[in-house]
C-alpha cells in the first residue's frame, strides 16, 4: 500500500512540474519555425553549427563504429562460409571470362592509344584523391549520407566528388576540420548528369531515397534499354566524366530505373576527388566563367 | 553543498537525455542485416518519446529540442525538421498521457508507436515539399514497422533505468 501510495504522489508531482505552460510551448515552436526558415534563407549559419557538432561527435562514432561493424560483417561471413562451395563454382568460371576479357582490353588499349596520336587528343585529366574512412551508416528512409573521417585539415572542399573504383558515390556536402558528409546519389537531393555511352544518349538520373535511381528526362526514352550502362557526362563540372553510374533495370510496371554500382553501405572506405579547379585543369584565366 | 556534488546529486536526472543521445547515435551504427539499411528502427524517438511518457518533468523542451538538433546533425537531414518532429511529439503526447492514464507497456508501446508515426509523416511531409518527382513510401512504412517491432526491447531496458532513478 505504502508502495502505491508514493507511486501515485510521484505521479502528482511529475503533473503539477508539467503544467501545460502555453508560453513555452509557443515559444519552442517559434524557435523551431527560425531554425526551419534560418536553414532555408541562410544556409551558411546552420551549415557552421552542423559541421561543429558533427567534429565534436565524430570521435564517439568512430569509436562505436569499429567493433559493430565487425560485429556485422562476422555475421555476413557466416553465410559466405555456409556458401563458399558454390560461390566457389561461379568464381571459377567468371575467372576464365575475367582472362579473355583482359585479353581484349589489352588489345583496345593499343588501338585506342594509336587512335589518340592519329588525332592528337591530349590525355585524360588524372584526377588526385584522398581515402577516407566511413564511419556511420545511411539508415534511414528519407536521407541518404554518411559520416565521413576526413575533412578541412585533409583539404576535402565542399562540392568535392566521391568515388570507388571509377563508381560515382556522391558528393561531399559538409565539411568539418576532421569529418564530412557523402550525400549518396541515391538522395532525392542528388541530380546527375549521365550518359549511355553505347547510343551517345543523355539522361539526367537523380536519386529518390530509395536503392534504386530515377530517369528524369522528359523526352522519349525508346532508347534506352535494360542493361544499359550509365556513365557520368561531365556537363555541369560537378561530377567528372566517364565514372559508373549504375546499370538500366525495367520495372515490374514498365518504368525504367538504374541500379547503383555500388552500395554506399557496404563500403568501408571511399576515395574524395581533389576538386579544385587547378585539379581539374581549368585556368581562371583563360576561363573567367570559373570562379570560387 | 559544492558545485561538484550539487552535480553528483543532480546527475540521474541527465539519462533520458543521455540514453536518448545514445540511442540515436546506434541507430547510425551498422545494426541492420546488409540491405535493409533504409529500415533500420528509429531508436533515438523511441527513447525520446519513453521518456517524454514517463518523466516529461525531467524530458522538458529544452532536452527535447537538445536531441532534436543532435538528430537533425547526425542523420544529416534539413536542419531543424527533427527539432520542429520532436517539440509536435512532445506536444501531442504530453496532450494525450493526461487524458489515458499510464498502466502498463502497452500503453507505452501506444505512444511510441504514435511518435514514430508523427515523426516520418513530419519527414515525410518535408520530402515531398522540397523533392517533387516521386517518393518511396515503402521505405517509411516498413521503418515504422521495425522501429514497433524492435521498440520493447528498448521500452524494458528504460523501464530498468527508470526505476533506478525513481527509487
Amino acid at each position: 500500500m505504502a508502495d502505491i501510495s508514493n507511486l501515485k504522489r510521484v505521479k502528482a508531482l511529475i503533473r503539477e512540474r508539467t503544467s501545460n505552460n502555453k508560453l513555452i510551448t509557443i515559444l519552442s515552436f517559434l524557435l523551431a519555425f527560425t531554425i526551419l526558415l534560418t536553414t532555408f534563407i541562410f544556409s551558411n549559419i546552420s551549415y557552421s553549427i552542423k559541421a561543429k557538432v558533427l567534429d565534436y561527435s565524430t570521435i564517439i562514432i568512430s569509436s562505436l563504429y569499429s567493433p559493430i561493424n565487425t560485429l556485422n560483417n562476422s555475421i555476413s561471413n557466416i553465410s559466405n562460409i555456409i556458401n563458399v562451395h558454390e560461390n566457389n563454382k561461379i568464381l571459377i568460371l567468371e575467372n576464365e571470362n575475367y582472362k579473355n576479357l583482359v585479353n581484349n582490353l589489352s588489345i583496345l588499349k593499343i588501338k585506342n592509344n594509336e587512335y589518340k596520336k592519329l588525332l592528337n587528343i591530349s590525355d585524360d585529366i588524372k584526377y588526385n584523391f584522398t581515402t577516407s574512412k566511413i564511419i556511420s551508416r545511411s539508415n534511414l528512409s528519407y536521407t541518404k549520407s554518411v559520416i565521413l573521417m576526413s575533412g578541412k585539415s585533409d583539404n576535402i572542399a565542399d562540392g568535392s566528388p566521391v568515388i570507388y573504383k571509377n563508381s560515382l558515390l556522391g558528393y561531399i556536402n559538409q565539411v568539418g576540420n576532421i569529418s564530412s558528409r557523402l550525400i549518396s546519389i541515391t538522395d532525392g537531393i542528388v541530380k546527375v548528369p549521365s550518359i549511355i555511352l553505347e547510343k551517345d544518349f543523355k539522361i539526367i538520373v537523380s536519386g529518390n531515397n530509395d536503392k534504386y535511381l530515377e530517369i528524369l528526362n522528359y523526352d522519349e526514352l525508346s532508347l534506352v534499354k535494360e542493361g544499359d550502362k550509365v556513365f557520368t557526362s561531365g556537363d555541369g563540372n560537378k561530377f567528372p566524366e566517364n565514372l559508373f553510374v549504375g546499370t538500366v533495370m525495367k520495372k515490374s510496371n514498365g518504368d525504367l530505373i538504374i541500379k547503383p554500382s555500388i552500395d554506399i553501405n557496404n563500403l568501408n572506405y571511399v576515395y574524395i576527388l581533389n576538386w579544385s579547379l587547378k585539379d581539374r585543369g581549368i585556368d581562371i584565366k583563360d576561363d573567367p566563367i570559373y570562379y570560387d | 553543498m559544492s558545485i561538484y556534488s550539487n552535480i553528483i546529486s543532480n546527475i540521474k536526472y541527465l539519462t533520458p537525455l543521455c540514453t536518448s543521445l545514445i540511442f540515436t547515435i546506434i541507430a547510425i551504427m551498422p545494426i541492420m542485416p546488409k540491405g535493409y539499411d533504409s529500415i533500420t528502427p528509429l531508436l533515438g524517438i523511441i527513447s525520446m518519446s519513453f521518456w517524454i511518457v514517463h518523466r516529461p518533468d525531467i524530458m522538458g523542451w529544452a532536452l527535447v529540442a537538445v536531441i532534436g538538433v543532435f538528430t537533425d546533425i547526425l542523420y544529416g537531414s534539413f536542419f531543424g525538421t527533427a527539432l520542429f518532429a520532436s517539440f509536435t511529439i512532445r506536444l501531442i503526447l504530453i496532450k494525450i498521457i493526461y487524458k489515458l492514464e499510464l498502466v502498463n507497456i502497452f500503453h507505452s508501446l501506444f505512444y511510441i508507436t504514435l511518435s514514430i508515426t508523427i515523426w516520418l509523416m513530419i519527414f515525410l511531409l518535408i520530402n515531398i515539399l522540397f523533392n517533387t518527382h516521386s517518393t518511396n513510401y515503402y521505405n517509411y512504412i516498413f521503418q515504422c514497422i521495425t522501429s514497433i517491432i524492435v521498440s520493447p526491447m528498448v521500452i524494458f531496458f528504460q523501464l530498468y533505468l527508470l526505476k533506478k532513478i525513481t527509487s
